[in-house]
């Protein structure tokens, strides 16, 4: 039995944009305000990314609705905000490696506070062999000595509340 | 054994799946992630959600144009 589904990441956890700053060495503030080239004030958590002319600010207190291609609308929570003049002032690479690590850590750190136990690894696509990061949550009833290799206490993903 | 799979890329998409749940119990036990995550959208069955009531794949693919 299978389904399928989108997910759109909201960057919405203050603790978990440093955490992920951290995971990637970059640096990291909260409570600033920046003046970006074309005038916009934006307030909220900087992450400072390599080359990037201005930091990314990210507004994780932030409240807006979307609406999507079929239509309907959504609320969502946490805004990105940036300006790299269409890569010319920052690779944009680099802006979607911390949205990959953001989620990542966000969903380890739910994990813990759900109190399951998790690990993670770095798996090719099976399609177009890009490198990705897999995390695996064990829920109540799991078998973690099988062989989805769930308890990896070398990988550092492992917690258990 | 139930697990969820999430996979993040490095284009910031992500793809979920759910494995070893019964009935719709895959859709529930994922739900806390996926909220913590963000939103889902085109929530579909695939062909395999017909096939085999055993095994649930909840599979989540952000492609980047939201």
């Amino acid at each position: 039995m299978s389904h399928t589904a989108t997910i759109t990441l909201d960057v919405k956890d203050p603790q978990v944009v440093r955490k992920a700053a951290e995971r990637l060495g970059y640096e990291c503030e909260e409570n600033q305000q920046v003046t970006l080239y074309d005038g916009t004030v934006a307030r909220g958590t900087t992450v400072k990314l390599p080359g990037w002319r201005y930091p990314v600010i990210i507004d994780t207190e932030a409240e807006w609705e979307e609406t999507l291609s079929d239509g309907t609308t959504v609320k969502r929570k946490g805004k990105v905000l940036s300006d790299n003049y269409n890569g010319a002032w920052g690779e944009q690479s680099h802006l979607d490696e911390f949205t990959q690590i953001y989620g990542v850590e966000k969903a380890k750190h739910e994990a813990g506070l759900s109190g399951y136990t998790f690990s993670e690894e770095v798996v090719l696509h099976p399609e177009t062999g890009a490198e990705e990061i897999e995390l695996t949550i064990n829920l109540p009833g799991s078998d973690l000595g099988g062989d989805s290799g769930g308890l990896n206490l070398g990988g550092g993903g492992l917690t258990i509340d | 054994m139930p697990q969820i799979k999430i996979r993040f890329a490095k284009d910031g998409s992500s793809q979920i799946e759910t494995v070893g749940f019964t009935g719709s119990s895959c859709q529930n036990a994922s739900e806390f992630i996926e909220k913590a995550l963000g939103h889902s959208t085109n929530d579909e069955h695939t062909a395999e959600f017909y096939k085999d009531s055993d095994v649930h794949e909840h599979l989540h693919i952000d492609d980047g144009e939201q």
